[in-house]
């Protein structure tokens, strides 16, 4: 074989070769992008879900709705509906924006509706995100007395955290 | 000429494979720079997450005591406030500050040392009542951090117990053994004397660069009394606060110093004023929504007894008007509960 074709030969090999290297290293880097694009999504998904778990346990804290004194899982219900006629007021100058932020802040991107076994429901906030989101939920069970009539009724607490997506 | 061709080759072969292995070392020292640069700063991330989860769940959980395990690194809660009005809370782990610095702490009233070094964290959440529940006061100590109790010993055993100080690391003891305690190797103390005149000269010098004090003046009818805060106890420069309720009391005893007690009870100040506008709400309610069941008999009593008027001087009048206010509410929700109607707050 002419010397020249060897080297024709040679020279083939040797652009072979990078290629492969480049096609390894393409494969490589997609690879490594799709197992960190993954394993971020579920650190997100994870701090979502107890976002949300934290969030149902804030909304039953608070002294705003809670029955007379800390007592397990126990709503008043003339007092949610108080903290639901505020929160869900049409009109803005009755109080200042004090009160507004406080809760906007502490919520964040959320829905919490309180929903009575067999009966209305009470939504205390809402405000999901413009645009698109992705969203947590978290339903604990709790007892919403009515002091007017000294009974508790069975109900549960619906808390959906949301995250809204970033753009670009 | 075939020589000099198979020259060029051979040189264009070397050049090749130091370009592709170049390339190939390259590339593999990005991904383990990457890898090792990510998953530090996860590792942070994970740890700042996990931080203010542990506080914002524990500050849900009124009178509870818990002991978290967190990775070991130097924690700051900061609380800062500038000219009355508030600027910022943040946790720092270390160095530097993580998470949603507007709101990550922003609404939890975390009393707790200057700086929290170690591997664990003590917990200690107690509701603040005037007297309805207003908001949780969240302690935070470590077993690094000594509180030393001054005074009568039988008098602190109650206190000590009365305000479930059981976790923490407390001693007490006499006035008359100050001068001869010793350091037991602890990052911070801080000397509370109670009932007792504060006798800082008394520390020993061994102190004097990681021990604050307070001095803790319970009023004669047992409700409430001063704060005076030794921030610096090399020198008799105090500031004074009155407090109302144990919990105050705790704030007194937990914070890093006069600055962070202010800034912190501003935060559950704050929050009496949300509280009471949500009470405000639930007696229009009561008094104005027909489906609430409360009987027009009760309607009249919350006028004649000027129910709207004793919310809102919560608002209009000061912390000195307080215990009246209290004295106030109880008889009031006495007087309903005796009528059958819903109480107050």
């Amino acid at each position: 074989m002419p010397i020249a074709r060897i080297g024709q030969i040679q020279f083939g090999e040797t652009i072979m070769v990078v290629i492969v290297l480049v096609f390894l290293l393409i494969i490589g880097m997609v690879f490594y992008y799709h197992a960190n694009e993954y394993s971020y999504a579920k650190t997100l998904q994870h701090r979502e879900d107890v976002d949300a778990i934290l969030l149902a346990q804030q909304a039953l804290a608070l002294p705003e709705i809670r029955c007379g004194d800390y007592d397990g899982s126990c709503v008043d219900e003339l007092k949610l509906r108080g903290l639901a006629a505020l929160l869900n007021r049409s009109d803005t100058n009755y109080y200042d924006t004090r009160s507004d932020r406080y809760y906007s802040d502490v919520f964040g991107y959320a829905t919490i509706t309180f929903q009575p076994i067999g009966g209305d429901a009470i939504q205390l906030f809402d405000d999901p995100p413009i645009g698109n989101s992705s969203a947590a939920t978290q339903i604990m069970f709790v007892n919403l007395f009515d002091p007017t009539t000294g009974s508790s009724q069975l109900s549960y607490l619906n808390v959906t955290r949301y995250r809204p997506e970033v753009q670009g | 000429m075939m020589a000099r061709r198979a020259q060029i080759e051979i040189q264009f072969h070397w050049i090749l494979a130091l370009v592709g292995g170049i390339l190939f070392l390259l590339f593999f020292f990005i991904l383990l720079r990457s890898i090792l640069h990510s998953g530090g700063v996860q590792q942070t991330q994970q740890t700042s997450f996990a931080v203010q989860s542990i506080i914002k769940s524990a500050a849900n959980n009124p009178d509870t005591f818990k002991v978290a395990d967190v990775p070991d690194a130097r924690y700051r809660f900061v609380c800062a406030r500038e000219d009355g009005q508030f600027t910022d809370a943040y946790v720092q782990i270390d160095d530097t500050s993580y998470g949603d610095r507007e709101l990550g702490l922003r609404y939890v009233p975390l009393f707790s040392a200057p700086e929290v070094q170690g591997d664990q964290l003590f917990l200690l959440t107690t509701a603040w009542k005037v007297p309805f529940p207003v908001t949780n006061l969240l302690f935070v100590s470590n077993n690094r951090t000594r509180y030393v109790l001054v005074g009568d010993t039988r008098t602190l055993a109650e206190l000590f117990s009365q305000l479930h100080l059981d976790g923490f690391d407390v001693d007490i003891r006499g006035l008359g053994s100050l001068p001869t305690y010793k350091d037991m190797g602890y990052d911070r103390y801080r000397f509370v004397f109670y009932d007792r005149p504060a006798s800082i000269e008394s520390i020993p010098a061994a102190f004097h660069d990681k021990a604050t004090a307070i001095k803790v003046t319970p009023n004669p009818d047992g409700e409430g009394g001063t704060l005076r805060f030794y921030d610096d106890i090399t020198s008799t420069t105090h500031e004074d606060e009155t407090y109302l309720v144990d919990a105050q009391l705790l704030a007194g005893v937990f914070s890093t110093d006069h600055a962070d007690y202010d800034c912190n009870m501003f935060k559950a100040e704050e929050r009496l004023g949300t509280a009471v506008k949500a009470l405000q709400w639930r007696l229009q309610t009561l008094m104005t929504v027909p489906d609430t069941d409360v009987s027009p008999a009760c309607e009249k009593l919350y006028t004649d007894l000027g129910a709207a008027t004793l919310l809102s001087n919560y608002l209009t009048q000061g912390r000195d008007a307080r215990p009246q206010l209290a004295r106030q509410l109880d008889e009031l929700n006495t007087r309903l509960f005796s009528e059958g109607c819903p109480s107050l707050a």
